[in-house]
């Protein structure tokens, strides 16, 4: 897994470390119960701020993605609230993605398959430099 | 300066020339995936536009090369050391700028090529492997590098604390003190290295690790056995200096010997290192996003978002500095700083030594010998004896000043042990004059006359 941060971007870093570590999660790229780097460590590789790095683990725990454990550190949640909706906040960001499509010309038929398109990513395909690239040039909702 | 040494400092020196050439060579061979430090995919490398650049690359590498073969003829003869050691310091900085120049002006080239055709581009940003990340790589041991620190520290504090007096006491120092603070140096840079960025070569976490494991494991090998040497060599000085070892020669064949290992030890893991990178090196993805960080071609880093201070070199091989760190630009500015005052202290300090003249003097009953930085002074009362020679006898520099117009500090005279010297060799006349403690001097005027004015003015005086 190969932690993408865009310094021009106008998406905060440590914002930027919370998508990502999401879109894993969701793909099965980081499994239920794994371990995840140290604040230190990440922040040591990424010649990064450790403060950007704990900021994005606690955001990540606050939305239970993540949980801390004395022995293990931070890993990912074993369960997760599985409410078969999404939070009213996810749905104004839906909302205002539909919204930017249209304003670009893009037709429902086209946004829908791109929904499934990235709806469907796995694991595997996240090895894809066309997938990569188009998560990475994604807005953050 | 003997012919000697001026041929010993050529041939010390020529090798590091083959070694730039050989280097930069590299960056546009098959040993490397990228070109003059620039990532460019492979299916491009073979297009003429950047074939013709890496000819005319490796033409004006070549004929910088054959320049600087020469180069050496312009101040080998000269009659003057100060000449010589002004041309030596211009071969050297010119032996980088004939390698450099090339490099950043067909880096640049080829980089605005790769952007107008739009090779490579896959994406910007900097990339991290989480796999490195959940398990860094730490492989240097701090007590190995603790142990080495404090084995270099006795010959300093030995000349600090109990040498109090006696001629060239703070010479001693201070030249002890360079030799150990280059083991400081090797240790903290070891520290550091442990700390560097990791380099992205695959998409596969498992072989970025297995690389960067390596990678770490050789350095910290080579760079730690160049400490203890370092070490070794800060405890031969101490030997050296005080006569427990041989002289000079000897002295200079230990530090030859030392540098010829140092420099075998690094380019042999650069050398493995290189190898490994070509044999696990799959993709180019991360040299590309990090690709607008590099400047002058592909020589200098400059990522102010980035907080490592060293990162892996683009170009050659080994480290480089992140500019756009506050140490990045401090280490910049003292190498620069460094360099361009070797080009001025150098030959100031030794035309100082070449051209000033000796003063020989007796005034109210003390002989002194005087000369740059360097002053003798005998109480009349002490003297023991005063010969007058009409030969140099033979001499050998245990620690001090050798030109061929200059013999300056600690020497053994043959037939008489050590003494201090303070005179000019291609005089015929000189003063041995041996105190009551039994120190024995050879000194000189600046002239020959001077010398026998001195002497006769002490025999009258002194009768001795």
């Amino acid at each position: 897994m190969i932690l993408k941060l865009d310094f021009q971007s106008e998406i905060p870093i440590y914002q930027q470390i919370c998508d990502q570590i999401v879109f894993w999660i969701s793909t099965g790229a980081l499994k239920p119960g794994e371990r995840l780097p140290t604040v230190r460590s990440l922040a040591e590789e990424a010649g990064i701020n450790s403060m950007t790095v704990s900021k994005a683990y606690q955001q990540l725990k606050a939305e239970g993605y993540l949980v801390t454990e004395r022995r293990n550190g931070v890993s990912v949640s074993e369960k997760f609230q599985k409410r078969g909706e999404l939070s009213a906040e996810d749905q104004r960001a839906l909302v205002l993605l539909i919204s930017r499509a249209r304003i670009a010309g893009v037709s429902k038929e086209e946004f829908l398959a791109l929904c499934e398109k990235f709806y469907d990513v796995k694991t595997d395909d996240l090895e894809r430099a066309d997938c990569r690239n188009e998560f990475s040039n994604t807005d953050s909702p | 300066m003997s012919l000697m040494m001026n041929l010993v400092m050529l041939g010390c020196t020529y090798p590091i020339l083959f070694f730039l050439y050989f280097f930069m060579k590299l960056e546009i061979g098959d040993k490397k995936k990228t070109l003059l430090g620039i990532a460019v995919p492979e299916e491009f490398r073979q297009e003429p536009q950047v074939q013709e650049i890496c000819r005319l690359f490796r033409r004006d590498m070549k004929r910088g090369l054959a320049v600087m073969i020469v180069f050496p003829a312009v101040f080998f003869w000269a009659p003057w050391f100060t000449w010589y050691i002004t041309g030596y310091l211009l071969w050297v900085y010119l032996m980088m700028a004939v390698e450099f120049v090339p490099m950043i002006r067909y880096g640049e080239q080829l980089k605005t090529l790769k952007r107008r055709m739009g090779w490579g581009g896959w994406n910007s940003g900097t990339e991290v492997d989480f796999s490195i990340a959940l398990q860094p790589v730490h492989v240097v041991k701090k007590w190995l590098l603790a142990l080495l620190f404090f084995l270099s520290l006795p010959p300093v504090l030995w000349e600090l604390i109990f040498r109090k007096s006696g001629a060239g006491t703070w010479d001693y120092v201070v030249i002890l003190t360079a030799m150990a603070a280059v083991v400081w140096c090797f240790c903290v840079m070891l520290v550091r290295l442990d700390r560097q960025k990791s380099e992205l070569i695959s998409r596969d976490g498992e072989v970025n690790l297995a690389f960067n494991r390596s990678k770490k494991r050789l350095r910290a090998v080579a760079w730690t056995w160049t400490a203890a040497l370092s070490v070794v060599l800060v405890w031969v000085t101490e030997f050296t200096v005080h006569d427990q070892l041989g002289g000079m020669a000897g002295y200079l064949a230990a530090v030859i010997i030392y540098a010829v290992v140092v420099c075998a030890l690094v380019l042999r893991c650069e050398w493995k290192i290189l190898g490994l990178r070509k044999k696990m090196m799959t993709t180019l993805e991360s040299y590309d996003s990090d690709e607008e960080h590099w400047y002058f071609g592909a020589l200098l880093y400059y990522n102010p978002n980035d907080r490592h201070f060293m990162v892996e070199n683009r170009v050659g091989t080994g480290y480089t500095v992140n500019v756009g760190t506050t140490l990045g630009k401090i280490s910049m500015a003292l190498t620069a700083a460094l360099m361009a005052g070797c080009l001025i202290w150098v030959p100031f300090v030794v035309g100082r030594e070449e051209f000033t003249p000796i003063g020989l003097e007796l005034e109210g009953g003390t002989l002194r010998s005087l000369h740059t930085g360097t002053e003798y002074e005998i109480d009349g009362s002490d003297i023991a004896s005063v010969k007058l020679l009409e030969e140099l006898p033979e001499i050998s520099r245990k620690n001090g000043t050798g030109m061929n117009n200059l013999a300056k500090g600690r020497y053994r005279i043959s037939g008489y042990g050590t003494g201090f010297l303070c005179l000019n060799p291609q005089n015929e006349t000189f003063l041995l004059v041996e105190t009551d403690e039994g120190t024995v001097y050879l000194f000189s005027d600046e002239t020959d006359e001077g010398t026998l004015e001195v002497y006769e003015e002490l025999l009258q005086e002194y009768g001795t």
